[in-house]
């Protein structure tokens, strides 16, 4: 076993027992319960949240576009580092309020409860399913891409054994992904991204430097059209690089979900400040190293690999070898939150619902677990022998998502008479041509980005299928006007009501009625 | 008519809402109507005992809203107080301690599997239950509109319009 | 700009200070609405 390879199982074990440590002692006082009172600051937080969406790709995918494309490559990194704060702008307050009303527990449950529809409920899960785990599967090729590096072995071992180990900690139980080693691998991932970076400028003489050289080599790259000026005018491939990430975030069952999970405006808030600033230094970074690797290791072989190489040639081997056991220690942490998100998809809206209405817990987790292994041997035959780019895979998985439920979860709470024949339409309409326009690779043709044609349909399919459906019924719309807000109350008693508080709300004021009217 | 109950303490008086309501909106004139007490039921389960992530006292508890039959989370380990009150405040419980139970249990899986990530349930054993009330203060608030009406968390402050 | 052709640097270098800002928008939008929750934590903590 190479060292870089001690150096990994030693991170894990690290890992391991700062995870075991901080759950331990969190469990010890005897007035604080296990899962409750887990109150971690927002810095904590967003980089907690950074952790877990920093995934694969960035480390891969980011860098080898702007390796092969140069500066065009950002317009991907524009969106991205703003999306989480669109998407908590958008559809924030709102969606929680109307989660809240309708009691809805998982991302598709709320879009089943919200039109009303079971079809709705049937086809969401089926293609979140499958796009889940295709943002899965391109996890798994990074890890064998990382775990390659990192311990020498040939790709197709080291993919099998990134995706064991990814499976196995699924399964048996993801105890290192507490939050505070998330936080952990965040600190080590930017650090160390950025410090390659820093140590990249200095050598370059800055971006100036950098931005000469590469002119040097071929003023295209320095373009906003792509290497030879490939795009160039396409500005169909632009928006759509630029809106998938920026505005796509809101079809992501589980990025959504936390909307309807936040109890507190209080640390939201000081966590938008902590991610933005975070997004602003970390998200461009790895598309910067791909710039620099153009200018310095220009014959690199897998443009994916333009991360670990840099690595490994600015860190000492020990250093560079902590920073890939970070980037596949975030791997794992990504693929499993997905893969149980996927897994509870499966199990409580298709199983459950659909096929034994009164399955047992562990039999439901036998289900989930099943799901999950075939999933996971499904992906390493794929990556094996048709190994597509963990780049274009995210792009088509993310796309896909984005194209189908963006447009639904924004209308469940921006307009009140969409339907379920709209949104059924917008799913299907949006999801498919995404797919088509991907597989057909109608980009070239059209000149507009997969993402850009899926939206357009999508918001098409959602205007047309309206006319066709009835409108929502009355507890539906009366649910819509009050999740915009309660008009009879002022704004600022409004604004602070605790909206966990709603179910009570609903009963005490039944007994009120029955009970005895309030005399002023 | 009245009878003995365990409940919260009511930890914000009547004066103490209508003071903190009055500063957030100093247009509006409150005045609180009644208190009425809405039934939960307090269940803590210990987490088993080989699990080797959880010291031995490892406890997750959560209540069960007796009406809607719905499950939360909580932090810390609730103090109840015996109290006599008027039949006419407290509001009757729709939901059985058969039916609370059971969903206390799948409440507690669920949340387990979303919050800590784990496939393996470990098992879980009751250790407490008891039927308990939450105090609510009724507040009416009266402007130039009209007016409205909160029900205010006597324990917590937090409130919700009726 | 940063040896950019003009095109370029006009397209991606505002773009952090946009979202910046709107982070900033955000977070004031925010930090108006939560009078109440914190009048009830100085009462836990009993500064009140």
């Amino acid at each position: 076993m190479s060292s870089d390879a001690i150096v990994f199982i030693i991170y894990l074990l690290a890992l391991l027992f700062v995870g075991l440590y901080f759950s331990r002692k969190a469990s010890k006082s005897a007035d604080q319960y296990l899962l409750g009172g887990r109150n971690v600051g927002p810095a904590v937080t967003a980089l907690t949240m950074q952790s877990t969406s920093m995934s694969g790709y960035m480390f891969m995918g980011g860098p080898a576009l702007a390796f092969q494309q140069g500066w065009y490559a950002l317009w991907y990194a524009l969106g991205d580092a703003g999306g989480a704060i669109v998407n908590l702008s958008v559809l924030g307050k709102r969606m929680r309020r109307m989660s809240e009303i309708l009691g809805a527990l998982s991302p598709i449950e709320y879009l089943e409860k919200r039109y009303e529809s079971g079809a709705v409920r049937i086809i969401g899960s089926v293609i979140s399913i499958i796009f889940l785990f295709a943002y899965v599967f391109a996890q798994f090729i990074a890890s064998g891409k990382a775990l390659e590096s990192l311990t020498g072995l040939p790709y197709t071992w080291a993919l099998i054994i990134g995706v064991g180990v990814i499976i196995a900690y699924t399964v048996t139980g993801g105890y290192l992904a507490v939050v505070w080693t998330d936080f952990i691998q965040g600190i080590i991932m930017v650090v160390g991204v950025v410090g390659i970076a820093i140590l990249g400028f200095s050598k370059l003489g800055g971006l100036s430097g950098l931005n000469e050289r590469l002119g040097q080599m071929d003023a295209s790259y320095l373009s906003i059209w792509g290497k030879d000026l490939a795009y160039i005018g396409q500005w169909g491939v632009v928006l759509g690089a630029v809106l998938i990430y920026s505005i796509g975030y809101m079809g992501l069952p589980h990025v959504v979900v936390r909307h309807m999970s936040m109890k507190s405006t209080k640390t939201v808030k000081s966590a938008i400040m902590y991610a933005a600033t975070w997004n602003q230094l970390f998200v461009f970074a790895p598309y910067l190293l791909g710039l620099m690797a153009i200018v310095l290791i220009p014959n690199l072989s897998d443009p994916e690999m333009v991360i670990p190489t840099l690595a490994y040639e600015f860190f000492p081997g020990i250093m560079a070898a902590i920073l890939l056991s970070a980037v596949m220690a975030a791997i794992m942490s990504t693929s499993d939150s997905i893969l149980m998100q996927t897994g509870t998809i499966l199990s409580r809206d298709i199983y459950q619902r659909f096929i034994d209405k009164n399955a047992s817990q562990n039999k439901m987790v036998l289900v989930s677990r099943l799901c999950i292994l075939a999933a996971g041997v499904i992906g390493v035959i794929v990556a094996i022998y048709q190994p597509p780019s963990v780049f274009t895979l995210v792009i088509f998985a993310f796309g896909v998502l984005g194209n189908s439920f963006m447009v639904p979860y924004i209308t469940s709470v921006y307009s009140k008479k969409s339907n379920s024949i709209g949104v059924l339409c917008a799913m299907i309409g949006g999801g498919t041509t995404n797919i088509l326009w991907t597989s057909m690779d109608l980009q070239t043709i059209t000149a507009i980005h997969p993402f850009l044609a899926g939206l357009v349909i999508s918001i098409l399919g959602m205007v047309i299928g309206n006319k066709f459906g009835s409108a929502p019924s009355q507890p539906i719309q009366d649910a819509f006007e009050k999740s915009k807000g309660d008009r009879r109350i002022p704004r600022s008693i409004d604004k602070n009501i605790s909206r966990d508080l709603s179910p009570e709300a609903r009963n005490i004021s039944k007994f009120i009625q029955a009970n005895q009217p309030i005399k002023g | 008519m009245n009878q003995l109950i365990k409940a919260n303490r009511v930890d914000f008086n009547n004066e103490e809402i209508i003071n903190r309501l009055g500063k957030l909106e100093p247009t509006v004139n409150f005045s609180v109507k009644r208190l009425v007490y809405y039934p939960y039921y307090f269940f803590e389960y210990g987490l088993d005992k080989k699990s080797f992530i959880f010291p031995s006292n490892g406890l997750v508890a959560c209540t069960i809203d007796l009406i809607s039959g719905s499950g939360s989370l909580i932090d810390s380990e609730p103090v109840f107080e015996k109290f006599i009150v008027s039949k006419m405040d407290i509001i009757e419980d729709l939901v059985d301690t058969e039916k609370a139970e059971k969903e206390a249990q799948h409440f507690i899986f669920r949340t387990i599997s979303l919050k800590m990530k784990i496939f393996k349930m470990p098992n879980i054993n009751l250790t407490r239950q008891e039927l308990f009330y939450r105090p609510y203060w009724i507040v009416q608030g009266n402007d130039k509109k009209g007016t409205f009406t909160l029900a205010v968390d006597g324990k917590s402050g937090k409130y919700h319009s009726l | 700009m940063f040896n950019l052709p003009m095109e370029t640097a006009w397209a991606f270098l505002p773009w952090p200070i946009l979202w910046l800002g709107l982070a900033l928008y955000m977070y004031f939008k925010l930090k108006k609405e939560d009078h109440w929750e914190d009048t009830i934590v100085k009462k836990e903590k009993g500064e009140d």
